[in-house]
């Protein structure tokens, strides 16, 4: 069983504790993996990866925009 | 437009008048008719303006964007592009700082970044639908005109102040990356989730807002008199412009809270330029803006950033009186 890492990219106004936390725990749980979430909304922590687009997923180091990856399926192609 | 209003107006005398019983002279039944009608148009208009925006940025490749102003990186012509660029996108500065990053990141210069997030906030798309609806087209391509401009000239006078130095030491050191550009492949009928939501967050944002502008804009409309501002703020006074700059930066009210506090300023005798200089300075120079700008500048920079387009926003209200 390995754990993918993911973190979620807010925007720097929009407050952590999002619902894409509990939605990607709730695919992940359901299909019996482990992940670990980390949520980064500090300017200097999101604009490392390199995207414009929040909020956005990064998943072993790639950047999914989560408006393109925002369905049960697509998020658990994903992770 | 006519239509609506007159509707809109047969609706209120209902409320008001014949409903809740409130005399038609009084002051408060003046006030409270001038809330009612001011409202459900507001509503209405940010409700259509936010769901046309919510396609309009669901479309926006902002990579595609990043890439073809790095292409035209030349000052002027970059500076133009750039301030279009803040005008057409959604007024946030949430949005608009990322994106501001995003140039540094692709080292587009300075100015350029600079004449974008100036026009951002000043050129935004309900403002634009109420000043069409109250005042027609003239008045509102002047406005977005002036944004634009203002973009424009801060940007390159920043630039050539030598602020590049000074902004925030973290960008600095973020490596230049290149975005990959992934193809957006969804139908339509993909992106409509998307937009309701989007345009959802939006509005229940802004209700708030609205409703506090158009409390005060009300009370204004119902119980100040007439020759009021006349006394105080008349074209004449040359000090009346930069002290309506000058009052709005302690003031915070959402760009859409502001409109209706303007139309009835406006409606009660305060010259256009002058409120619209106060318009854009509670928008664009307010503490709030300031905090947020100060992840991404240094000290220095915020104050050439703030005095530049505050004496921009002077000229333009001076301008605006001049015309009009």
């Amino acid at each position: 069983m390995k754990t993918t890492e993911i973190k979620i990219l807010h925007s720097s106004c929009c407050a952590v504790g999002s619902p894409i936390k509990s939605q990607i725990e709730r695919i992940a749980k359901k299909n019996n993996l482990e992940v670990k979430i980390e949520e980064l909304s500090e300017l200097e922590d999101t604009m490392v990866y390199g995207t414009m687009i929040f909020p956005s997923i990064v998943v072993n180091g790639k950047v999914y925009d989560y408006k393109k990856y925002w369905t049960e399926e697509k998020l658990l192609s994903i992770i | 437009m006519e239509r609506f209003t007159e509707l809109l107006s047969q609706m209120a005398d209902y409320l008001v008048y014949d409903l809740l019983g409130i005399v038609e002279q009084s002051l408060f039944g003046n006030a409270l008719h001038y809330f009612i009608m001011g409202f459900t148009e507001i509503i209405v208009l940010v409700i259509l303006v936010t769901y046309f925006m919510g396609i309009v940025t669901s479309y926006l490749p902002m990579d595609r964007i990043r890439l073809y102003l790095e292409r035209n990186k030349k000052s002027g012509f970059g500076n133009v592009l750039a301030a279009l660029l803040g005008a057409v996108t959604p007024f946030c500065s949430c949005s608009s700082i990322p994106l501001f990053v995003g140039m540094m990141q692709a080292r587009i210069p300075l100015g350029i970044a600079l004449s974008y997030l100036i026009t951002s906030p000043l050129v935004n798309e309900i403002a634009i639908a109420i000043f069409w609806v109250s005042y027609g087209w003239k008045i509102t391509v002047i406005y977005v005109t002036s944004g634009i401009v203002l973009g424009v000239v801060g940007g390159i006078v920043l630039e050539k102040l030598g602020m590049s130095k000074y902004v925030a030491e973290w960008i600095k050191q973020l490596g230049e990356n290149k975005v990959e550009n992934i193809e957006d492949k969804r139908s339509f009928v993909e992106h409509v989730p998307e937009i309701h939501a989007e345009a959802k967050t939006t509005l229940k944002k802004l209700v708030p807002y609205i409703f506090i502008g158009l409390a005060i804009g009300s009370f204004i409309h119902g119980y100040v008199p007439e020759s009021f501002f006349e006394t105080y703020i008349s074209k004449s006074n040359p000090l009346a412009v930069p002290l309506a700059v000058l009052l709005a930066i302690p003031l915070y009210i959402d760009a859409v809270g502001v409109l209706p506090i303007i139309e009835s300023l406006v409606d009660k005798g305060v010259p256009l330029g002058t409120a619209i200089a106060f318009m854009m300075a509670s928008i664009g120079l307010s503490f709030p803006e300031a905090l947020l700008l100060k992840k991404v500048m240094q000290k220095k920079l915020i104050i050439a950033f703030f005095s530049t387009i505050g004496i921009g926003m002077i000229l333009s209200g001076f301008f605006f009186n001049l015309i009009f």
